[in-house]
This record gives C-alpha cells, structure tokens and sequence, in this order.
C-alpha cells in the first residue's frame, strides 16, 4: 500500500527525480534527465514580462522577440537560422504578462552549440533601424489581423477594460496605437529589460545529464565571480477595491454590418482565489459544472442541447483575477434570449441543491482530466514553472488532487452564492450597435445606460 | 539486441485462433489479430479483424493516465450530394443526443464516468472519441456500441441541433474572414465534385435536412465495415477483446463506403474574391492535388511540407525572411487538406499580388536548388517532431487512425516516427513540377 502511494505520488508531483539547484547567480533552477524525448528542452524564464510595459507601449515585447527571431547581431539572419534548421534544434522568445521566456529545443549532439546561439542573441541581437522598421511592419499587420476575429478581439477588450490595463492583464500584444508608438529606442531598452537574470530561473528536461546543462548555462551566462544578486521578482497585483464598481456595466463594441454577436459576462468576484487555497476547488467545481465547456456542463446543456441557441458556450475564471464569466455567440435574433437563459441558469444554480452525486461525478473527471495534463514527464516538470510565477505552495501543490476530494456540495454552494453577483457584473457585447441596442434593453438596460466603443478607439 | 527491440517488428499472422468468446444473439465472435507492432520494449500496438469487418486497434499502456476510446468512421462530406451537404456534420452532431426519444443524451450517460468526449468531421472520416478512466473502459464501450447501433434521429431533436449548426455557420462563415476564403477557394477550385463544399456543407441545404434524410444515412454509412475502433491504455487486451465482441459483435456489416471518383483536374487558373473584407490583405492560395495512396502519400506529404509546413520552410524563407513580401506564411492542417495544398499568406503593405504569387512560383526552383543535406534535414525534423508528438497517449490513437483511413495501414504512423521517410528527392521534385505551378492555383482574397 505504501508503496503504491509513494508512485502514486511520484505521477502527480514528477519531483522524485527532478535536480534542484542554484546557478552561479544564485538562479534557481530544476531539471531532469529523460531519455524518452528525443531533444533536450530547456527554458528560461525571466519574471515581469510584459507587465513591466507601459499601456502605451504594448507591443515593444512582440517586436523585441520578431528582432530576436533574426539572430545575434554578428551573423546574418539566413545564416543563424540555417544554422538552427541544420542542427534540428529551435530557439523561441515569448513575453507573456508574467514573464519574457527563451525556450531551446536541441538534440542531445547539437545541445552546447544550440545554447551558445540563445546567448548569442541575448547578449547582442540585431538592434539596428532595418531590422527593428521590418519587425514592426510585420507585428502591426499581425496584429490589425487579429481585428478580423471578433472572438479574439472580445477577449482582448474585455480583460484590458475591466481591470483598466493593470500589469496583470497585459500580454504584450498591445493594440495598433501603442505599436505605432513604439520606437527603435525602446526596442533597445526592453530588449534588456525583459530579459534580466536578476529574477531568472531555469527549468529542463530530455536526454543531456543534468550537470552537463547546468555547467552549459553557467558557462555561457556567468563565471564563479558572478555576483550572487538573484532575488525573486515581486509580481504586482491587482487590488481588489480597484476593479469593484457596484452595478452592472454594459459595454457594447460597435462592428457595423455585423450577424455575428460576441458575448462576455463577467461576474467580478469578491476576492482573488489563488490556486493553492482550498477554495479554489469550490470555484473550480463550480465551474466545471456550470460552463467548463463541456458537453454535460449546465450552460451548453441547457442553451445550446436544450434550446440550440448557440453552438458553443463556456465559462472561464483565473486564479489571479477576481474573475468568473461567460463566452459565447449568437446570431441576432437568438442574443437576447441567450443573455436571458445565461441569467436563468446561473440564478437556478445558486438556488437549487447540488446532488452528492453530481459532485462525485465532477471530481472524477477533473481527476481524470488533470493527470491527462500531467501525462509526460515534462507536463509535471513544466506545470511547477507556475510555482515561481504565481509564487504557490509547493507542498500545497503536492496535494493538489486530496484537496480536491475534500470539496463538498456545501462548499460549492456557498462559494456560487457569494461570486455569482449580477449586480457586479461586466457584460461586453460585439456586434451591430443598431441591432444590438433594441436587444439590450429588452434585457433591461437602458441604451443610454450601455457604454459604445468604436473597434478603432480600442487601445 | 536492443536495436532488435527498437526496429519495426511488425509481424504479420494470418488467422490467430483465440478462445471463442460469447457475443449477442449467442453467436460466437473470434478476432483475427491481423499485426503487431512494437513501438518500444514496453508499448505494442494490435490490430484485429471482426468477422463483421469492425477493425480495431489496441495500445494497452500502463502509463496512460486515462483511456481513450476512438472511433473513426470512413465516412465525411465526400459522400455526400447537393441537397444534403453538411449532413456527414450534422450527423455527428446527432450521435450526441438521445439514441431514441426520452432517452438520456451520450453526455448524460458518459457525465458519471469522469469521461471527456467530442467528435469532428473530416473530408472522409468522422472522429469520435471518449475519454474515461481505465477502471470504466467497459462501461464506456457499451455505452458507445450502442449509439453506434442503435441512434434514431427525431425531428425535435434535429431541430434544436440545427439551430445550433446555424449559430456556428454565423459565427464562422459570417464573421471569419479565414473561414471565408477557406470556403471560397473549394468553391472555387472544384466544381460539379464533392469537393465543391467544405464540411459544414452549404447554408440552404442546412435547413433541407430531414431526420428521414440524417436516418438513412446512418443506416447506410454507420456499419462496422466502415469503422476503426482505436483503444489506448491501461487494460487487459484480453478483457477488451471480450467486451468488444460482447458490445459489437451483433452489428451486421453493410455497404462499404467508397470515395468519389478522382477529380478531372483542369488545370485552370482562378481568382476570386471572398464576401467578407479584412483588416489586412490576406490570401489563400491553393493547388489542387490528387490522393496518392501507399507509399506514394509520402511524395505528396513531404512537398507541401517543406513548401509550407515546415519549420524553415521554403516559403519561410522567401517569402518571409529574404523578400520580406508578408507578416505570416502559414499552412493547413494537411490531413484536413484533402484535394488541396493551402498556404495563407498576410501580405505586407507595400507588397503586391503579383510579388507574392511570382515569389510563391519561384518554390519550385527553391525546391530544386535545394541541397540534398538540407532535405535530409527536413526529413529529419519530421521524425522528431512525430516522435516527440505521438509520446502522448491520445496524439498516437490520433496518428495510427489517421494512418489507417488515408493509407490504409497503421504501420506508417510508427514507422514515420522511427526513422526519416526514404523518399527521393527527385520523385518529390518531379511532382512539385507537376502539381505546384501556376496553371493549377486557385488564389482567393477576402473582398477589398
């Protein structure tokens, strides 16, 4: 029996054969040798990310990593990545709202060659005018793409505009505005912002000895004289007076001509539920139950199974944001009564019982589907980067699936009752402002009551 | 030895006879195990023969975290006729709602089972797949043996679902000007042929459809004959060979689904505009190509990948890197992409068609002056990326179906995972010339 716990244990953490350790910096970092993968994945991860981009100048962080797609300043772009191309190996720059990210992929022959162009190009990427007005051009017509998709577009919007372009919410995508503003200078400037080892760690995983990737690292970044400076980054965080305006927001971005209608209905909760409390499993649960976009979840099962008024329809929360809301299309003259029986359902939630029964069941498959997203090796290894970022319990962490099993209809029920507030609500429309706005105060607002955005003043 | 381990064993017996095994109607169902595979010293793959022509695949993994059940009908919008297009869809859609009035739906029965599910339609095969914890395998086979069996299609219930389908026709074809160039150019590059509509078929014959129509073609596709059953996970093979013998034994075999004819290929550039307008200029640039089967496929597969697939590829490295003419090349899904290669291309705004078209047209030289080492390498890094892949559970029923619906055996998935593909450079280069010139491109925009 002991046994069987201790590999049961082993499945769900991955930690027992994980190197933990501290580069010369004094950078935290967690490996592990797997020789199932046939290339070595490495990643580093630099705390802040876009975060630390002004509103105004989202985007800077997508051109930096286009500008360091093209390789170290000392090579042409063709020839670094012919170089990558003919070593089977990739090297990609991200910047999310928590971090800026290097990932190298390389074969366990190509590893140390692989490493040294990463730090070729973060030492001295190419920082001239053609390369930064190229990557701009290309970023600006990636990004008036993304204006076509007015599912995108809604999840843009409505994450920025409720809680007013907090670090916590910005990506780096930015918006054309704040790309157009972005200069060569704060290319330059942010090229080494965001990726500063002062806050880094480093996590890998496949088939080069984990020794030999931390003397790689070490050799490449620093020397034994390196200063021990590392200090864990302070994320900033939402505040929760900030975001609570009581009443119900409506805004309604304006697409003429539209047929389609985007829906986002969002109920602000009252405190942010981090992932390693107890009571995210009561939201989880809830969740799951109401709209985790499952065919038996009570929003799809009810308005789309039972009513067919959309074809899909979901809920999303986040463990950083006081945050629970729902996605969903429609066609004209199916909006209204859709935005109704999104009310309906959620109201009956709160009143009626939960059934043991339905709790059990909903267990199970969150179970289930959480140890799918733990099925390699490398998931369990990657899903603790999140641990840094989010500063979570790892022993917390460990117990992650029992704390699960703890939840009871009770707990679910209460948190329902104290997150699901209408009347906290933000509800976001896109879609023709001239069919949309009849609809809407059938739903009961007053049109003078509904907020109009222009898609272009969308910054 | 461990090489011995590691090389494709696959082993080839022409009736293994296993101990008869009880089915419905008490007849007596023997499976015939047609090849094993060993895909690692721990990992085997099993294909088996029903007498009622039901093919399955087994993959016991003890490591699998959960088990997925995988049904691949060889049935999608290729068989279908003007008047009824988006059934193959619709129907799918139907497989998720009661078997028969009053009824529970597929969702309620499987709600307890901690089991996933969902379902997409192909050109000429429809995916279903369920996935449940191993301690629920059997439950879950019952559970789909049925539906696959015994669905009755109502007009209430077809009702309801079309209302759904509507909402994602608007949501796409109304809304989406990606979707709108995708359904232009099949359009537009093939007519009086299948190919003619994409998978959600055309809007009018949406609200045609009757539930006579949608039962009919249950009766005539759905049958074991047309069917792949692929399980991935920790079980017994004996259990669940017994199971399925149990659950679908009975299931009597019927018409073979057969694809269309060949299209007649034209040769015949066009043009055309979408309906909806974009914030960008985008294209989709097609070439139509025809189904190769067998070893041949790889021909086929490996040109549009390092024209446009790849890492690195040809149209990367042109079109994005050294004219700098777009933002974006991207392909398509290839196994979504039957009858046509597709590239999308957001073209940057000082660059014309006429520049992207004559860079798109240079490939072919780019392809023949491409050194020999180099192709090597992209044969390469599509082993790597495949072996990476299929170490998931779910993405190796996903590769070995795929394998065994476009080209007919299952070995391939394994095998293009193992080792690079031996193609010849020439025998690529030879149909790049053929197919991938401008005579045979169909080019759609969305409207300016």
């Amino acid at each position: 029996m002991k046994r069987l716990c201790i590999i049961f244990c082993l499945v769900l953490t991955g930690t027992a054969e994980a190197e933990r350790g501290y580069l010369w910096n004094g950078s935290p970092y967690e490996g592990e040798l797997d020789n199932s993968l046939p290339r070595e994945i490495v990643v580093l991860d630099f705390p802040g990310g876009a975060g630390l981009v002004p509103k105004d100048l989202q985007g800077v962080s997508w051109i930096v990593t286009k500008v360091f797609r093209e390789g170290p300043g000392s090579m042409t772009g063709d020839a670094y990545r012919k170089e990558l191309f003919l070593l089977n190996s990739s090297i990609s720059f991200q910047v999310d709202s928590r971090y800026a990210r290097v990932v190298i992929v390389a074969p366990k022959e190509s590893f140390a060659k692989a490493m040294a162009l990463a730090k070729a190009v973060l030492q001295g990427p190419k920082l001239d005018v053609k390369t930064f007005q190229e990557n701009k051009q290309r970023v600006l017509v990636q990004r008036r793409a993304m204006d076509d998709n007015m599912r995108q577009l809604i999840a843009y919007y409505w994450l920025r505009d409720t809680f007013a372009y907090h670090p916590e919410v910005l990506d780096g995508t930015g918006s054309p505005w704040s790309i157009n503003r972005v200069t060569l200078d704060h290319v330059k400037e942010y090229a080494t912002k965001l990726f500063q080892w002062q806050h880094a760690f480093v996590t890998f995983i496949g088939p080069v000895p984990p020794k030999i990737v931390v003397k790689t690292v070490n050799g490449l970044f620093f020397n034994e004289q390196t200063k021990q400076d590392y200090t864990p980054y302070a994320y900033p965080e939402i505040e929760i007076d900030d975001v609570h305006v009581k009443g119900l927001k409506v805004t309604l971005i304006d697409k003429p001509g539209a047929t389609d209608n985007q829906i986002r209905f969002v109920h602000l909760l009252p405190k942010k539920i981090r992932r390693d409390s107890k009571e995210y499993f009561h939201l989880w649960i809830m969740h799951r139950i109401l709209g985790q976009g499952g065919f038996d979840s009570r929003l799809l099962s009810t308005l789309r199974t039972k009513r067919g008024l959309t074809y899909s329809i979901n809920s999303f929360f986040f463990s950083v944001l006081p945050v629970w809301g729902v996605a969903t299309f429609a066609v004209t003259d199916q909006t209204g009564k859709l935005l109704q029986g999104i009310d309906e359902v959620v109201d009956a939630f709160k009143k009626e019982r939960i059934r043991k029964q339905e709790i059990a069941e909903v267990k199970e498959k969150l179970t289930s589907s959480y140890k799918a997203s733990m099925e390699l090796a490398k998931d369990r290894l990657f899903d603790r980067i999140d641990y840094r970022h989010y500063n979570l319990n790892e022993r917390f962490m460990s117990r992650f699936l029992k704390h699960l099993q703890r939840v009871k209809a009770k707990d679910v029920m209460r948190m329902a009752q104290s997150t699901l507030r209408r009347q906290h609500g933000r509800l976001y429309l896109m879609g023709d402002k001239e069919k949309l706005l009849p609809i809407v105060a059938e739903y009961g607002v007053e049109p003078k009551a509904v907020r109009i955005v222009n898609i272009a003043d969308i910054q | 030895m461990k090489r011995v381990f590691y090389t494709v064993a696959v082993v080839f017996i022409l009736v293994v006879t296993m101990a008869p095994l009880s089915a419905v109607a008490g007849k007596t169902v023997n499976a015939t195990l047609k090849q094993a595979i060993t895909i690692s010293p721990k990992l085997k793959v099993y294909e088996y023969h029903y007498p009622n022509g039901l093919t399955v695949v087994l993959v016991p993994n003890k490591k699998a975290p959960r088990t997925t059940v995988y049904h691949l009908v060889k049935v999608g919008s290729l068989h279908e006729r003007p008047g009824i297009t988006g059934i193959a869809h619709l129907f799918e859609h139907m497989m998720f709602r009661p078997l028969r009035p009053g009824a529970p739906g597929f969702d309620d029965l499987v709600k307890g089972l901690g089991a996933s599910k969902n379902a997409t339609t192909r050109f000429a095969s429809t995916h279903y797949y369920t996935l449940a914890p191993a301690k629920h395998l059997q439950r879950v086979l019952e559970i789909e043996a049925d539906r696959f069996q015994h669905l009755q299609v109502t007009k209430e219930l077809l009702d309801v679902e079309r209302e759904a389908v509507r909402s994602e026709y608007s949501t796409g074809l109304d809304a989406n000007p990606i979707w709108d160039l995708w359904f232009t150019i099949y359009r537009a590059a093939f007519r009086k042929h299948p190919y003619e509509w994409m998978i959600t078929g055309f809007r009018e014959d949406l609200e045609k459809i009757t539930a006579k129509d949608c039962n009919e073609f249950f009766a005539k596709y759905y049958k074991p004959n047309n069917v792949g059953l692929f399980i991935a996970g920790d079980f017994s093979r004996k259990k669940v060979l017994k199971w399925i013998s149990q659950y679908y034994g009975g299931w009597v075999s019927g018409e073979k689904t057969e694809l269309p004819l060949a299209y007649q290929h034209n040769d015949k550039y066009v043009f055309q505009q979408g309906k909806l307008k974009s914030s960008v200029r985008r294209f989709l640039i097609g070439y139509r190509i025809p189904e190769w089967q067998g070893e041949r496929r790889y021909i086929v597969e490996v040109a549009n990948y390092i024209l446009f697939a790849a890492n690195y590829s040809l149209a990367d490295r042109r079109l994005l890197f050294d004219q700098k003419l777009v933002s974006m090349v991207s392909s398509f899904n290839f196994d979504y992409a039957r009858g046509m290669a597709k590239v999308l291309v957001n073209l940057l705004p000082a660059t014309t068609l006429q520049q992207a078209m004559g860079a798109i047209d240079a490939l072919r030289q780019d392809f023949r002056n491409l050194p020999e080492r180099e192709f090597q390498a992209y044969l390469r890094q599509w082993q790597i990326s495949l072996a990476e892949s299929i170490q998931r559970n779910f993405v190796l029923v996903e590769g070995l179906s795929h394998s065994w619906n476009k080209f007919g055996d299952i070995k391939y998935a394994i095998e293009e995972s193992r080792q690079p593909l031996k193609v010849e450079k020439g025998s690529v280069q030879t149909f790049i010339d053929r197919y991938f010139v401008k005579s045979n491109m169909v080019v759609v925009s969305n409207k300016s």
